[in-house]
Formats: structure tokens, C-alpha cells, sequence
């Protein structure tokens, strides 16, 4: 009996795997879903209003989905299409093909840290500049808030260009008194633009538009501009964030040695990796 | 069928294939199967993965010893799971997504206890009624 079930088992995964069309998996996080069906972002999001949108104040963590959902990108130019081709995700590939930054813990950077793990994240305002915490790996981003210009020529030739960095430049501005309006340049290109491992260039601009509906809703679109990379300027999200009522974020890193263990464990006997 | 280790498609042709957070589905099977009477050896609650471990024994008692990942902990939290979910000696059944390399690992569907209690993984949730598949 046994032989005969793994026989079934056999057969039938044979006809599953040549069929099966794992592409269809490129896609971002899955919001994750509590028993009763409600996301960490859900049960943020039956507290109400809160009350007015305090003034030029975003202070305090809000949490998202676990991804934002991301609009469709514009047709790549050549050169973004061979970056895109070099980019092997997750979602693609096996754990050990895969060349996803995340797998050695590499920093995921800027827009990705948001767009891709949003479970949670802060604004706290320090003098000349806004800090953006992350929930993800604890790690932080500055916005510059005291009128500097953006750097120019980000990882240029020239002796005084600026190294590119994995969250980038980015300066603030308000808007009237809700909205907060973020620019960002000088992103290294090692990042990805999200899990399904969309390419940027060190050109990309980007621009974060925050605008706090009231004391409880933040609502975020980004767009990006990258013609190196893209034919036209996209809106990648309409992002919507909650204020987390406990204010206490769980703490979640990507640990390099549980990471190794991860993949002898798991990823590697998965995709039967040479050597393994 | 009453051997201890029992294997079976479920809902053949009605099973999507998983698709998880952080790490790809590409190395898993598309089609669950159950193991009944696993016993859990390990469980750790670390990123990027837990990981439950589990022997399950054929007719003829040879062990076949067993790892499978789930979410992360803060993942699999809001489902109900914490560090202490399973202990080594607990006798359960697993339903999972195999490993296409044939090695003894896979992706976790879902626990069950002998009191009928579930603990499930956060690809269950995934997508609008994908519990209904089951």
C-alpha cells in the first residue's frame, strides 16, 4: 500500500510540476491573516478616526500591510530589462537560485524597506530632519527637513560625487499642513525595487507624498521616475497605513547565522542545491 | 491504510501553489500531503522561518525524519502560533507542500492536534476563500 500511495504521489506531482506555471507566483508579500481573518493592519483599522489630523505632525508608528500593493510597472527600457533578467527572485526561483538581497540579509534599502515589508514603521522628528524607522531589521532612514538641496551627480565620476546609498538622499517638505512630501535620489543600484525584483537605476527620483486623512490614516503615494530604467514615470503604490494603537512594534530581524541555518535546513535540501 | 505513515493528495487539481512572504514557493510541490502521526522532534522560532521538525514512521517502523518551514514568528503569531506551539514528543498531523527535490522537506499547510485543534500557516490565509479549498 505505502508503495502504491508513493506511486500516486509520483505520478500525479509529475504531472503537477510540468504544468504548473510557478511564474504566476511573482508577486509580493501575501497580507498575512489572523484566525479571525484580520491582518495586524485590519485590526489597526477599526479604531476609527481618532479624531482631526494633528497639524505638520506625523510622529508615532503605523503599520501597513504586509505589502503595499504595487501597480504595474511601465515597459522597461533595454537596460532595465537586462537588469530585470539578472534579478532572480524568491518568487521564481528556488531559495538556492535565487539572488535576492534578502537571502544573505543585504539591506533591502529604499523604496523596498517600504514597499515590501511595511508591517510597521515611525516617523520621529529630530531638529533639521525626520527620521523614519523601520519595523523590518530596525534600521532607519533620515529626511532632511531644513531646506538643503538634494545632492547632484550621486555616484558620478568626479572627485566630490557622492556615494550612492542603499536608502539614498531624501529631503522633506510640508505641503499645507497634512501632507509631507519626501524626495529621494542617489539610491544604489544593488537594491531592488520590490520581492518580484524590479530594477532601478542610480538616476531614479523618487517622491513620497504623505497625507495624514486624520489622527488615524496615513495615506502614501509614491511615484518613480527612472528613465534609465523605465519608459515613464509610474506610481508605484497608493499606500494606506494605520496608527498602531499599542505604539509597540514587534521586533523582527534578518539574522545572517539563522539565515545560514535557514537555508541548510530548508532552501537548500528544497532545491537539492549542489553540495548540499 | 492504516499505516502510520499515510500519504494523500488533497483536493487534487483544486490546490493552488503556495506562496509565501519572504521566500519563494518554486522549490514546493503544488499538491499537499498529509502525514499523520508525526512526532515533533524541534521547533524553532526564528527569521527568516520557524522550522518544525518531525519524524513519521512507515509499516515497518523505519523513521523518516522530516523539516518543515513556516512564516516568520511575527508572521504566524497573528495566527495563533507562539514559541511554545510544539513541543518535541507531540504527536500530530501534518499537512504539507513537499520539496519537488524529493529530500525530506517541505513547506507546512497546517497542524493538527489530536484534539482537533489547527494551527495554520500564513499562506492559508494568503488569498480571499483560500480556506474554502480544503
Amino acid at each position: 500500500m505505502r508503495n502504491t500511495a508513493r506511486g500516486i504521489v509520483g505520478l500525479t506531482a509529475v504531472l503537477f510540476f510540468s504544468s504548473y506555471a510557478w511564474s504566476q507566483n511573482r508577486q509580493a508579500n501575501q497580507p498575512i491573516r489572523a484566525d479571525d481573518g484580520k491582518t495586524l493592519f485590519d485590526k489597526a483599522s477599526t479604531t476609527g478616526t481618532g479624531g482631526p489630523a494633528p497639524r505638520q505632525e506625523l510622529t508615532g508608528f503605523w503599520v501597513g500591510l504586509v505589502s503595499a500593493k504595487l501597480n504595474p510597472v511601465p515597459p522597461m527600457t533595454s537596460w532595465g530589462q537586462e537588469q530585470f533578467r539578472s534579478h532572480k527572485s524568491h518568487s521564481q526561483y528556488s531559495e538556492a537560485e535565487s539572488n535576492d538581497p534578502m537571502k544573505y540579509c543585504d539591506p533591502m534599502g529604499f523604496p523596498r524597506d517600504i514597499l515590501y515589508d511595511d508591517r510597521g514603521f515611525a516617523f520621529a522628528p529630530m531638529p533639521g530632519k525626520m527620521l523614519q524607522p523601520f519595523q523590518f531589521n530596525r534600521v532607519w532612514r533620515e529626511i532632511w527637513t531644513d531646506g538643503r538641496a538634494l545632492p547632484k551627480d550621486v555616484g558620478g565620476r568626479s572627485a566630490d560625487s557622492p556615494d550612492p546609498r542603499w536608502f539614498g538622499y531624501s529631503v522633506g517638505h510640508w505641503e499645507g499642513d497634512y501632507t509631507f512630501v519626501v524626495d529621494t535620489v542617489g539610491v544604489d543600484e544593488r537594491t531592488w525595487l520590490d520581492a518580484v525584483g524590479h530594477p532601478h537605476s542610480i538616476d531614479m527620483q523618487v517622491q513620497e507624498r504623505y497625507t495624514r486623512l486624520d489622527h488615524n490614516t496615513l495615506e502614501m503615494t509614491m511615484t518613480i521616475d527612472d528613465p534609465k530604467t523605465y519608459t515613464k514615470p509610474f506610481v508605484i503604490t497608493n499606500a494606506r497605513f494605520r496608527w498602531l494603537p499599542n505604539q509597540d512594534l514587534v521586533e523582527e530581524f534578518c539574522v545572517p547565522s539563522l539565515m545560514q541555518e535557514y537555508l541548510k535546513t530548508i532552501a537548500d535540501p528544497a532545491s537539492d542545491a549542489p553540495g548540499k | 491504510m492504516k499505516g502510520k505513515l499515510l500519504i494523500c493528495l488533497a483536493a487534487i487539481g483544486l490546490l493552488s501553489g503556495p506562496s509565501f512572504a519572504h521566500h519563494g514557493s518554486a522549490a514546493y510541490a503544488s499538491s499537499v500531503v498529509v502525514m499523520k502521526d508525526a512526532t515533533v522532534t524541534k521547533f524553532t522560532w526564528n527569521n527568516p522561518h520557524c522550522i518544525v521538525m518531525f519524524d513519521v514512521k512507515d509499516e515497518k517502523g523505519n523513521v523518516a525524519h522530516w523539516a518543515a518551514e513556516i512564516g516568520s514568528p511575527p508572521a504566524v503569531t497573528l495566527l495563533g502560533w507562539n514559541r511554545n506551539s510544539l513541543q518535541p514528543g507531540d504527536v500530530v498531523t501534518v499537512y504539507m507542500w513537499p520539496a519537488k527535490s524529493g529530500r525530506p522537506v517541505g513547506r507546512l499547510n497546517r497542524v493538527v492536534f489530536p484534539d482537533g485543534k489547527i494551527l495554520k500557516d500564513t499562506q492559508l490565509g494568503g488569498g480571499e476563500g483560500e480556506d474554502k479549498k480544503y
